[in-house]
């Protein structure tokens, strides 16, 4: 992405996203949003204008609130998205992020928009330090092979072209589904693939049946290893260098109790 | 004379409307009975209220004196076979259609027809000749066809009473006497009291020892078919000209229909 | 063609659908990500440890155990429905049932009771929604003394119209996660880890079967229509009744437990009819164990096919009844 700065930076920002909201929030520009969706949870104490759910946006309600920026991502549909580009709005479309890199450039971009560059620098910077600091761990070490679980019913891995890849990685581990394409997986072929530890990427008592599950499986390393975390979902599968930092640092920590 | 089925003071009919009124006959033992009435006389309303298919709104149906609602459905079962004017499209065998008629007499968990069950339903395909069908599937058959293995099928419950809805309606005249030849052969041969609607007048006379005669929801005539089958009657019923002989050979009336260009009574019409 | 001869030919029958079964089970038993061998067999589960043993016990015999309790009810509930409603595109899920359960699935979901709650909510729903459809139904169509099985039919048709809106609905101002699960639980699985749940739809299948079986000859004098089976001493309104009850409820259990799984009580019994003939003391067990069979072979292949990804049943169910479906079709027009 090159660098620009903005000659106008964008005031007004309706968030299609509760990831692109959070963002805004890190980049300290809360009161430059003016809609964001029901499910963005850090902004329910501001009261903000509530513009639709995730999947669908009312856009007469988008266009009331006369905003310069709609940031999104591909979870609305294309022609939504059109329409308002016709109705003369600038959108923003942020794609899934590949990896760490992805997410920091992607709150790079957003900072650029609504001219809070400097900000999203530093928080990239303070956030990198961090990931190198745990990165440095893992130099040379051996590797641990895990499996990275969203969902219980079908079972769905972490792909390696997603950004969760990334926390396996860091933490000097080998993702047991490296050379899938998609995501649903049988149940066989993780046992097969004997993961040492198994990370449950939800909320709530459905993680606790999911870790019973597997350590009904007294052969499998994860159990023998006792190494069967529950992850909550909302940190660990929203792209902000914040939450990804913060998972990170969790999962490490789960993974090496001692360092 | 015993009578087997007697209606008195019956009513029964649809919501939408048409109703009998007040029936009142007997139906002799032993005698083949023809109901007969032009379209919409309520033949096919006291058929069904004979059978069960309609609800009596009052008045009572005995069979052998007893009365019909306080019998259950296998008791009436065992006592009367309804043979009605389709068999509906059937992929069983004659054999297994015809084998149905035991389903009154199966005992509790009993699985398997018993050998007397087979013989009884063989008996009867012979008598209505359709034992060389026995394995053939009942829709590939003829109309005519299809209706003797009814009325197999009807005779393996060993009913005491039969009843047969048009059973001629849609055969030609060889398979038309050929089925009414049987039932009479079989009232005589196995005492059946035989209650059938039927609506070809000379077929009537010809084969029914009674007729009652419909109109309009109530009866208009009932006797043997020299008293019913009268050119007054049939005028005021039919509403139609025709003419009455006797049948030279059976001495049963049988009723002519003339062409409108003989008559010279005749109003003009346009 | 003799009695006799018959009923041996429904004997043979039987006992090779059994054996087709018995290969069936030992060929999804040694299927899968990690092979086992027959011949291995024997020894694994004697010696109730290792990576093998486990995978026999908890993941490729209870999906066995759940393929012949689903397979066989839906199947024979396909048979019994077809005979009763003398349609031949009837199945169990025509009377709605499926529409409930999915629907009360999807608020389950939506809500997310079984990720606070525990996770037989979610099958729970299900049941609950059935249930209430199974009221519904029975009530708009059977609840005065005489009732047309053709309002009930449409009756299903209308409530399954109903309850997808409302799904869609649902899914339409929900997350994408939410409406992710939904939809891969409407396409149907055998993977099911909640053993009790196992337990109860094998027992509940084989008790359904049993109670079905008692009324083979009321289904055999049906197949003449409820005025003729009526003419006939049986009491055809009852028999409806408590049969559209016992299957109703079994489908139920069946969505709830498995999602739902197409094809196979529309295509098994029309199969099974051309093998064995339409008389109920035959069709009835042949179309539980057909059932049994495809849905087993089915799942080993929804299970293997991508390996490692994982087909939900339904899809294969669904190619694979399609294609069987078009065959027994040409088989028809050709005898």
């Amino acid at each position: 992405m090159p660098l620009f700065t903005m000659a106008q930076p964008f005031n007004r920002i309706v968030s299609l996203a509760p990831s692109l909201t959070m963002n805004v929030y890190y980049l300290d520009s809360k009161q430059k949003l003016v809609g964001c969706t029901s499910f963005c949870e850090i902004a329910k104490p501001d009261k903000k204008e509530i513009i639709g759910s995730a999947t669908m946006v009312n856009i007469e309600k988008i266009v009331s609130l006369k905003p310069d920026l709609i940031v999104a991502t591909l979870i609305t549909k294309p022609e939504v998205l059109d329409k308002l580009r016709k109705l003369g709005i600038h959108v923003e479309v942020f794609s899934s992020p590949k990896d760490f890199n992805g997410i920091c450039s992607q709150f790079l971009r957003l900072g650029m928009l609504i001219g809070k560059a400097e900000k999203a620098k530093a928080v990239i910077a303070e956030s990198k330090a961090n990931v190198d600091k745990i990165k440095a761990q893992h130099k040379g070490v051996a590797k641990q092979k895990i499996f990275f679980q969203i969902g219980s019913n079908p079972l769905f891995s972490v792909l390696s072209n997603t950004f969760m890849n990334d926390f396996i990685l860091f933490c000097g581990g080998i993702n047991i589904a490296s050379e899938m394409h998609s995501g649903t997986i049988g149940r066989e072929s993780v046992l097969k693939r004997n993961p040492d530890a198994i990370f449950i990427v939800t909320m709530g008592v459905a993680g606790d049946d999911e870790k019973a599950i597997w350590q009904r499986y007294g052969e499998l390393s994860a159990t023998k290893r006792k190494q069967i975390f529950i992850i909550d979902s909302n940190q660990a599968c929203t792209p902000t260098p914040l939450s990804f930092v913060y998972t990170l640092e969790m999962i490490n920590k789960l993974l090496y109790p001692k360092k | 004379m015993l009578d087997y089925v007697s209606l008195q003071n019956v009513s029964c009919g649809y919501s939408s409307g048409f109703h009998l009124k007040d029936i009142s006959f007997a139906v002799p033992q032993g005698k083949i009975t023809g109901i007969v009435g032009p379209n919409g006389s309520g033949k096919s309303t006291l058929f069904k209220g004979i059978c069960g298919d309609l609800q009596l709104d009052s008045g009572i149906i005995t069979l052998q004196g007893q009365n019909i609602t306080h019998l259950s459905l296998k008791q009436k079962a065992v006592r009367m076979a309804i043979v009605s004017q389709f068999v509906d499209n059937c992929d069983m065998t004659v054999q297994e259609y015809v084998l149905l008629g035991r389903m009154p007499y199966r005992k509790h968990f009993q699985l398997f027809e018993s050998e007397a069950d087979i013989a009884i339903s063989e008996k009867f395909m012979q008598l209505t000749n359709v034992s060389a069908f026995k394995d053939k599937t009942v829709h590939t058959l003829s109309g005519g066809e299809q209706q003797l293995v009814s009325i197999a099928r009807a005779l393996t419950q060993q009913p005491q009473l039969l009843l047969l809805d048009e059973p001629t309606a849609y055969l030609d005249i060889s398979h038309q006497v050929q089925i009414l030849n049987l039932i009479q052969k079989l009232s005589h041969d196995l005492q059946l009291t035989v209650l059938l609607i039927i609506h070809d007048l000379n077929l009537a006379s010809e084969f029914c020892d009674n007729l009652v005669m419909m109109n309009n929801g109530t009866i208009h005539i009932t006797g043997n078919p020299e008293e019913v089958l009268t050119y007054k009657n049939i005028e005021e019923v039919y509403k139609t000209e025709v003419l009455t002989q006797q049948n030279p050979i059976s001495k049963k009336p049988a009723v002519f229909l003339v062409s409108n260009k003989y008559w010279k009574t005749q109003n003009s019409i346009v | 063609m003799s009695m006799k001869k018959k009923h041996l030919q429904w004997l043979i029958t039987i006992i090779v659908l059994i054996l087709l079964l018995g290969a069936s089970i030992l060929l999804s038993l040694s299927i899968g990500e990690i092979p086992i061998k027959l011949t291995d067999m024997l020894s694994i589960l004697h010696s109730k440890t290792g990576m093998e043993y486990s995978v026999l016990a908890n993941i490729r015999f209870p999906r066995i155990l759940l393929a012949i309790a689903v397979g066989g009810t839906l199947s024979m509930t396909g048979a019994v429905l077809q005979g009763i409603y003398r349609n031949p595109l009837v199945e169990p899920y025509t009377l709605g049932i499926s529409g409930g359960a999915a629907l009360g699935v999807s608020i389950c979901i939506v809500m997310q009771l079984h990720v606070l709650g525990g996770a037989y909510l979610l099958p729970l729903s299900g049941f609950i929604g059935a249930l209430i459809t199974i009221f519904v139904v029975y009530f708009l169509s059977m609840g005065k003394g005489t009732f047309s099985v053709n309002k009930m039919l449409l009756m299903g048709v209308m409530i399954s119209f109903i309850a997808s809106s409302a799904m869609m609905f649902l899914m339409s101002i929900s997350k994408a996660e939410e409406v992710h699960s939904i939809i891969f639980w409407i396409m149907g699985s055998l993977d099911e880890s909640n053993n009790s749940l196992i337990n109860l739809m094998l027992y509940s299948s084989i008790a359904g079967f049993v109670i079905t079986y008692l009324f083979a000859h009321q289904l055999n004098t049906l197949r003449l229509g409820e005025q003729k089976a009526r003419h006939l001493g049986l009491n055809s309104g009852l028999t409806i009744r408590i049969l559209f009850i016992v299957l109703s409820l079994l489908t139920g259990l069946c969505v709830s437990v498995a999602g739902i799984i197409g094809f196979v009580g529309l295509i098994i019994p029309h199969l099974i009819k051309q093998i064995a003939g339409s008389d109920y003391r035959i069709l009835l067990p042949s179309s539980f164990l057909g059932g049994s069979i495809f849905i087993m072979l089915c799942d080993t292949v929804a299970r293997t096919v991508i390996s490692p990804n994982e087909l939900p049943i339904g899809v294969i169910t669904g190619i694979i009844g399609g294609f069987m479906f078009i065959v027994v079709l040409k088989i028809k027009k050709t005898s």
